[in-house]
């Protein structure tokens, strides 16, 4: 079992403690909705960009922000040219199926080498970014576990093992799904602490998220390169709240130009096995 | 060397003047405890440009010429003691005072002598009396000396729930908080509702906003310098409270009759009684408290050797069930010998020890995961002063700590967990300082000081630099004891006071500090798990150079006192954080800083009715904090956490009979700077919220009022009774303790701001005795 961020003293804890003193205190803590006047920003491009080494597939897409006090209707990004190209020279050219939705399947894979994305939108802004795609762990086991943690009290985890790549530094993000419906916690991983042996992880379900007799679990554990895993670290990790993140901001993007998001190349690995 | 040359010109300049001069030394000291009294004035009726102040030992020393002169000594609180003396050979005088007789209707507001904030030369001194603090209502009706510090000027609240505070701008690490001289890491217990100060325990509060004593080093902020009592010589007594949700006992007396003595005081929080009700196993297993325990002991073996030992231990316990469980708390030990070379030159020796710990038990299905966290100093000192004449008062000394901290380390049984391994640091810190408190003529006094501190990061272990992208580019290992990086730094500290009148004065002060342990707490509150670090080779000294001058003017026979206050700090190479830091079990969190400048600057306004039956005070402060870090808002200045623009505090208190009195504090502030949204987007299927500037926004304006009243039962010279009832909040104000952003409840496809507020309304009743 590997812990690198402790549960006990994660972020979403530290109010509970805070809570309960107050509460067994006799206090009272009282919450209400207020109004801020929040200033307005320029819409920024959102870019959404995954290529999957097991569907050959890349697909982008690709909105715009909005303003806070608006709806949560995100307006699509429509009519953007959007290229991928290999270190050989290869280019190609995304088909937008939907809008905002830029897809491309039949995507030659290789290995430990890197892949540019290129995205000019109507109003001729340039955006471009690369990520490494590495080569696919193996899941060797993969078993659901019951853990004791923190306040949570008992439950049921996935736990997996599979042996790392001891040559180079390697991230994982790691998803799982329970009767198809996807986890919507976003994990990653370095080796850090398992570079070159056999990892061995527990995956936490999300609170909602409860393991009973029957499911379908599936794991698909993705291979990133380290600027994929620092936007998704900085992602998890921002927010506000009294015990976020004293400094909220935007994850550090790894595509140039002014847009928020991030392209990622992907190597997945997947395994599905059913409980108990 | 420099030092020394100093040292040696300010001695010949002064021997200039040398005639046939005899000197005049002893203690004050409270008539019925025996205590002695810190920052008395004893002065000579017959010439009133001479006169001396008490150290921190109640020591005095006069070197005049031959003669026959009245003593007076003042010392509010206390009768005036005027004693004539024949001066033809050194001679030692103990001057013993006896209180005012005790009348409820005199109450005594803080300054020690009631010209004290005109005529003092220290510049940004405020100092608390204890028996004042009982009056102003606080939360839970625990009498708190940090909490009311922060009803002065420049000193401002962290919030409700937190008891850190900021001192003109800087952020709340740059406090030197010392017990009896010993660092206190983290004065605060359960998560900042109550400081780890028992007043029932404390003997003299000061707090120095700028110019501090060139004695005091190490935090760029403040100095909150907190002395235990000695105990009793004379008679044994006890004393306490029982509130609420804790209680007080303490009980003090003479080891031997006016040679020694002892106090023994202790507190604890009882909240978690209740909990053994429950009939909930995992309720009725949580533990949920604090306690304090302050111990001090002296004795006097000859009429110039005197020993103390002090020492404080304080926890705070929460535990549920038997799954989670942590602690942490401070615990200081002083040793202290005071010798008096001679009637002129006094020595004070410490050794002192200082810890903070932290653990973390956690119980798993495969085993016990732990986590341990200590920081601590072993810190040796030798303060002499030099009672060089009337006019001069030399203080010099030395100053070695060792540091050893242990970061936030994992350990299990379980060996099939695997965690990072964080290294111990381990640091030297020494300093030298040396300064003088000149009475330059009846209008101008000074007090000048330099100090002279040297921080020195040691081995063994990896030690990483890191390129401006926070990767690490060198990884090297030294041996233990090895030196890796050495600071020096020269600290200046300047006060001066000019008298215009006998009841106004201009005062002009400077200090420039330098601080090597940062406090690393990516968070908006603080934590008892925050991690200090040291300066390394890639975390450099934060320094800060402060400027302020003042007005202040005493009216109506010193009924009132009102002064004005204006500074300017500048610091340098202040930490802020990268965005999405991750400051937890991290072994390279120095590539997670970000470093720059920060500017402070503002106005203090205090108007202060000390007597009569009315006494109270209001305090304004206008200010601005900034900072500018590069990799931060564009590289643009801005505002940091703690820049409140306004506030306000007014505080009464009033005897309404000689039983009753009434107390009454409210509080205004501008809401703290805060980073919020400025537009929102949709990423891996959530609404993520888009950001634009660094703290540019404000939490709502805070505000609140705190009533009080104080019956006393009974009351004479020996024995007290008493009844305190305090109602915090009283309009039920509810103060905004976090902003946060969430889906609407009632329209999902809208967003809204969500405000947790802590406290409204939190009546609280205790009984004080002593007898």
């Amino acid at each position: 079992m590997t812990i690198q961020n402790l549960p006990m003293i994660s972020k979403s804890q530290i109010p509970t403690l805070f809570l309960l003193y107050v509460v067994l205190l006799g206090a009272s803590a009282c919450q209400k909705v207020v109004d801020i006047n929040l200033n307005t920003a320029n819409p920024k491009l959102v870019v959404e960009a995954n290529l999957e080494d097991n569907s050959n597939t890349c697909k982008v897409l690709l909105s715009k922000s909005v303003n806070f006090t608006e709806s949560n209707i995100f307006p699509a990004e429509q009519g953007a040219m959007v290229l991928l190209s290999k270190q050989n020279g290869e280019v190609d050219t995304l088909k937008e199926s939907l809008p905002g939705v830029y897809i491309q399947s039949n995507i030659r894979i290789c290995r430990d080498s890197a892949y540019v994305l290129n995205i000019k939108t109507k109003d001729g802004k340039l955006y471009q970014s690369q990520s490494i795609l590495r080569k696919p762990i193996v899941i060797d086991t993969m078993f659901v576990s019951e853990s004791n943690l923190g306040f949570r009290g008992k439950r049921y985890n996935v736990q997996v093992k599979f042996k790392d790549d001891g040559t180079i530094a390697n991230y994982y993000k790691l998803m799982v799904y329970v009767n198809g419906v996807k986890s919507s916690s976003l994990r990653v991983r370095t080796d850090e602490l398992f570079n070159g042996k056999m990892a061995d992880l527990i995956i936490r379900m999300d609170n909602n998220q409860v393991l009973k007799a029957g499911d379908q679990i599936t794991v698909n554990i993705q291979g990133i390169d380290k600027n994929a895993y620092t936007y998704f670290f900085g992602f998890n990790q921002l927010g506000s709240g009294p015990n976020a993140s004293a400094t909220p901001s935007n994850p550090t993007s790894n595509i140039d130009g002014d847009c928020l998001g991030y392209f990622s190349a992907n190597a997945n690995a997947v395994k599905t096995i059913l409980f108990p | 060397m420099r030092l020394i040359t100093l040292i040696v010109l300010i001695l010949l300049h002064f021997n200039l003047f040398a005639q046939e001069n005899y000197t005049l030394s002893g203690h004050v000291k409270d008539d019925q405890s025996g205590e002695e009294m810190i920052g008395a004035i004893v002065s000579i009726k017959e010439d009133n440009t001479i006169r001396a102040t008490t150290n921190a030992y109640g020591f005095y020393s006069l070197t005049i010429p031959k003669g026959t002169y009245t003593v007076i000594v003042k010392y509010i609180g206390f009768q005036l003691f005027a004693q004539t003396i024949d001066l033809s050979q050194n001679i030692t005088v103990n001057m013993v005072l006896k209180p005012t007789l005790v009348e409820t209707n005199e109450v005594v507001v803080t300054g020690k002598k009631e010209s004290d904030n005109v005529t003092g030369t220290q510049v940004g001194m405020q100092k608390l009396q204890i028996n004042e603090i009982s009056k102003i209502p606080v939360i839970f009706g625990e009498k708190d000396i940090l909490k009311t510090l922060q009803l002065l000027p420049g000193v401002k609240s962290a919030g409700d729930g937190n008891s850190g505070f900021y001192v003109r701008g800087s952020n709340s690490d740059g406090n030197l908080i010392l017990l009896d001289e010993a660092v206190v890491y983290n004065a605060s217990h359960l998560l900042g509702f109550f400081s780890t100060f028992n007043s029932d325990a404390l003997k003299d509060v000061t707090l120095y906003k700028n110019a501090m004593p060139a004695n005091f080093g190490g935090r760029t902020a403040s100095v909150l310098d907190v002395k235990m009592k000695e105990g009793n010589n004379k008679q044994f007594g006890v004393s306490g409270g029982i509130g609420l949700i804790a209680s007080r006992f303490s009980i003090e007396g003479p080891i031997v009759k006016d040679k020694g003595s002892f106090l023994i005081s202790g507190r604890r929080t009882y909240a978690d009684m209740f909990l053994k009700l429950s009939s909930d196993a995992n309720i009725n297993k949580s533990s949920l408290y604090f306690y304090d325990l302050n111990l001090k002991a002296n004795y006097q073996w000859s009429p110039k050797d005197r020993v103390f030992i002090s020492s404080y231990l304080g926890r705070d316990n929460l535990g549920l069930g038997s799954t989670f469980g942590i602690d942490w708390g401070n615990a200081t030990a002083t040793l202290r010998w005071n010798h008096q070379f001679s009637p002129r030159l006094f020595l004070n020796t410490s050794a002192i020890y200082s810890k903070y710990t932290y653990n973390i038990n956690l119980s798993t299905g495969s085993g016990d995961i732990g986590i341990k966290s200590m920081i601590d100093n072993y810190n040796l000192k030798e303060d002499f002063t030099y009672f060089l004449n009337p006019k001069n008062t030399i203080s010099f000394g030395l100053q070695s700590t060792y540091h050893q901290i242990t970061p936030g380390q994992l350990s299990s049984k379980d060996t099939s967990i695997i965690f990072r391994v964080l290294q111990n640091k381990y640091a030297l810190e020494n300093a030298v300082y040396v300064s003088n408190e000149m009475n330059i003529s009846t209008r101008w006094r000074a007090i000048y000081g330099l100090r002279c501190s040297m921080f020195s990061l040691l081995g063994g272990g990896d030690f990483f630099t890191y390129n401006s992208k926070g990767e690490v580019i060198n990884t090297r290992t030294y041996a233990d004891g090895e030196f890796i990086k050495t600071y020096l730094n020269l600290e200046p500290r300047l006060s001066v006071n000019y008298a215009l009148t006998e009841s106004s004065s201009l005062k002009l002060g400077f200090a420039r500090n330098a601080q090597n342990l940062h406090l690393i707490s990516n968070s908006t509150s603080s934590n008892p798990t925050d991690l200090w670090i040291p300066s390394s080779q890639n975390v450099k000294p934060e320094t800060s150079n402060q400027t302020s001058l003042g007005y202040f003017k005493n009216f109506l026979d010193n009924q009132f006192e009102c002064s004005a206050e204006a500074y300017y700090k500048s610091m340098s190479n202040s930490i802020d954080y990268k965005d999405a830091a991750n400051t937890r079990a991290n072994d390279k969190v120095e590539g997670e800083l970000l470093y720059g400048i920060g500017r402070a600057y503002g106005v203090e306004l205090l108007l202060k009715k000390k007597t009569g039956r009315l006494t109270g005070w209001v305090g304004y402060t206008l200010s601005k904090t900034e900072k500018k870090i590069e990799g931060i808002n564009q590289n643009q200045w801005y505002n940091a956490r703690q820049d409140k623009t306004h506030d306000i505090s007014i505080v009464g208190m009033f005897d309404i009979t000689s039983k009753w009195t009434i107390s009454s504090t409210w509080v205004y502030s501008t809401g703290f700077a805060v980073t919020f949204p400025s537009g929102k987007y949709a990423m891996n299927n959530e609404v993520k919220y888009y950001y634009t500037e660094r703290n540019a926004y404000r939490m709502p304006a805070y505000h609140r009022l705190d009533l009080g009243a104080t019956y006393a039962i009974k009351k004479s010279a020996t024995r007290e009774s008493s009844l305190n009832f305090s109602l915090y909040n009283a309009y039920g104000r509810e103060n905004a303790y976090s902003i946060t952003f969430r889906e609407s409840v009632t329209d999902p496809t809208k967003t809204e701001a969500l405000q947790t507020a802590l406290f409204r309304w939190v009546p609280a009743i205790t009984w004080n005795f002593k007898f």
